[in-house]
């Protein structure tokens, strides 16, 4: 999988959780995902998702808001993970 | 020279041992075998010494620093977390109670010499109860004679000393209790019976005969009552390791069902979006929580109780009484349903099968004993008579 492709799979992955999302052409990577309605709860469903579908493994110390800060944030992450996995 | 010990030395010192521990406790339940490489891994890291002041060589430690050990402990090897918190329990009573002829003397061959000090408190005809003994020393000629059946001591045959509540005399009243100091080679003791139980399956809890005759008997005890003994160190020590060590194992099997939630492969088998599911996971959380703070709290006050001349009468009031008693029932009946509600929530094929990776079933079985060790009933009967003049302010 290229970076887009894993780019598009995490897109997909998040518009499903941001309820706030309205448009999903006006998704901006940067942006706090906070703002588009994630909070603690949505974030563990979101979690899983990730999880099971990019095949990695969130260490402990990953289980935090700057994981889930933005979208771009969050693709950082899975590459660090798929890297050393 | 004295060597101290730091709480961070105490921690470390535990954390270390913790996957030695762990490595033996399946083979230990699955033969009903006493863990003698743990105890070994434990004489070796000088924690057999823990509350023995580090003067006579022991590491200083406290009540705080034993509730530590005893939850790392726990959730590696229950077994050795109950046996270790036994022998704690005898020290904590050598330590604050020993009458000065021979504490120094005692104290300083069980640091150096890593004893294992057994604990020999119950009787056929009393049970385990505490503040009374039936077994009534004896005076032959120049030397006092102890002769008696315990019915259950644990690690009984692999201890290198036992402190024994002993009647001071036959026609002494039942409540004038005694504790001889004897080490192994000066008496006879006999094992009587062998350990075959649910769980807790290591600790060989044994029936054993005891028969000394000696005019060098050690009574730790000579002028002071036996319930001081029992209010200030035998009772908050004992609960408050046992308590820990259960604590440790159910915190244990928490994060082993945690553990797979967090699994990818594994937690496929679980819908960890129903909240049926998500409303039992709370509820073990809680209960946890609630023990942990529960035990720290007690923990706390019981260090700053103990430590302090001015404070140490607080012992013997009806508020720390409450809270010491409740210690042992509420954590012995709350953890074990909290690893009950974690069998149910992960089912036959990981809460139910014996797996010497994730021992849910071993944890369940040994913590079913925590409300037998000492009844609870018995416990909760003080309780209920104490509550009667305290009411809650």
């Amino acid at each position: 999988m290229n970076m887009l492709q894993e780019k598009e799979q995490l897109f997909d992955l998040l518009v499903k959780h941001l309820r706030h999302l309205k448009d999903v052409n006006d998704f901006d990577w940067q942006k706090p995902l906070k703002e588009y309605g994630l909070d603690s709860m949505s974030s563990i469903n979101l979690l899983f998702d990730v999880e099971d579908n990019f095949g990695v493994v969130f260490p402990d110390d990953r289980l935090n808001g700057q994981t889930f800060a933005s979208g771009e944030s969050l693709l950082e992450i899975i590459d660090e993970l798929k890297a050393v996995h | 020279m004295t060597t101290t010990t730091t709480k961070e030395d105490i921690k470390a010192i535990a954390d270390e041992l913790v996957p030695r521990l762990k490595a033996s406790a399946f083979i230990t339940d699955q033969e009903k075998r006493f863990p003698e490489e743990n105890l070994a891994l434990l004489k070796a890291s000088g924690l057999m010494g823990l509350l023995i002041p580090c003067a006579f060589g022991g590491m200083g430690g406290d009540a705080e620093d034993m509730m530590y050990v005893a939850r790392k402990f726990g959730a590696a090897c229950l077994t050795t977390s109950v046996i270790w918190a036994m022998h704690c329990q005898q020290i904590a009573v050598l330590v604050n109670h020993t009458c000065e002829e021979y504490r120094e003397d005692i104290l300083r061959k069980i640091a150096t010499e890593s004893y294992y000090v057994g604990s020999v408190t119950t009787e056929e005809k009393k049970g385990g109860h505490l503040l009374t003994a039936f077994s009534a020393l004896q005076t032959k000629e120049s030397a006092i004679v102890l002769e008696r059946i315990a019915p259950i001591i644990t690690g009984g045959p692999y201890c290198d000393a036992y402190l024994i509540t002993m009647k001071s005399a036959g026609d002494a009243p039942d409540s004038d209790v005694k504790l001889v100091y004897a080490e192994r080679h000066e008496g006879d003791f006999t094992q009587l019976s062998e350990w075959s139980a649910m769980g807790m399956r290591g600790t060989s809890s044994v029936r054993m005969k005891i028969s000394i005759s000696s005019d060098k008997l050690r009574l730790i005890n000579p002028r002071q009552d036996f319930r001081e003994i029992a209010v200030e160190s035998m009772i908050p020590v004992g609960h408050i390791a046992w308590a820990s060590g259960w604590l440790g194992a159910a915190t244990a099997t928490y994060n082993q069902m945690i553990g797979i939630f967090r699994n990818p492969d594994k937690r496929k088998a679980f819908d960890l979006g129903s909240d049926l599911l998500l409303e039992k996971l709370g509820r073990i959380r809680m209960d946890i929580d609630v023990v942990t703070v529960f035990t720290e709290s007690v923990v706390t006050s019981y260090v700053e109780l103990v430590s302090s001349a001015e404070k140490r009468g607080e012992l013997y009031l009806n508020p720390f009484q409450l809270k010491i008693n409740s210690l042992k029932v509420m954590s012995s009946e709350v953890l074990f349903n909290v690893v009950h509600k974690i069998v149910d929530v992960l089912g036959l094929r990981y809460g139910y099968m014996t797996d010497a990776e994730l021992p849910v079933e071993r944890t369940f079985r040994d913590l079913r004993a925590g409300s037998l060790m000492y009844h609870n009933d018995r416990l909760l009967i003080v309780n209920g008579k104490l509550s009667l003049l305290s009411p809650v302010v």
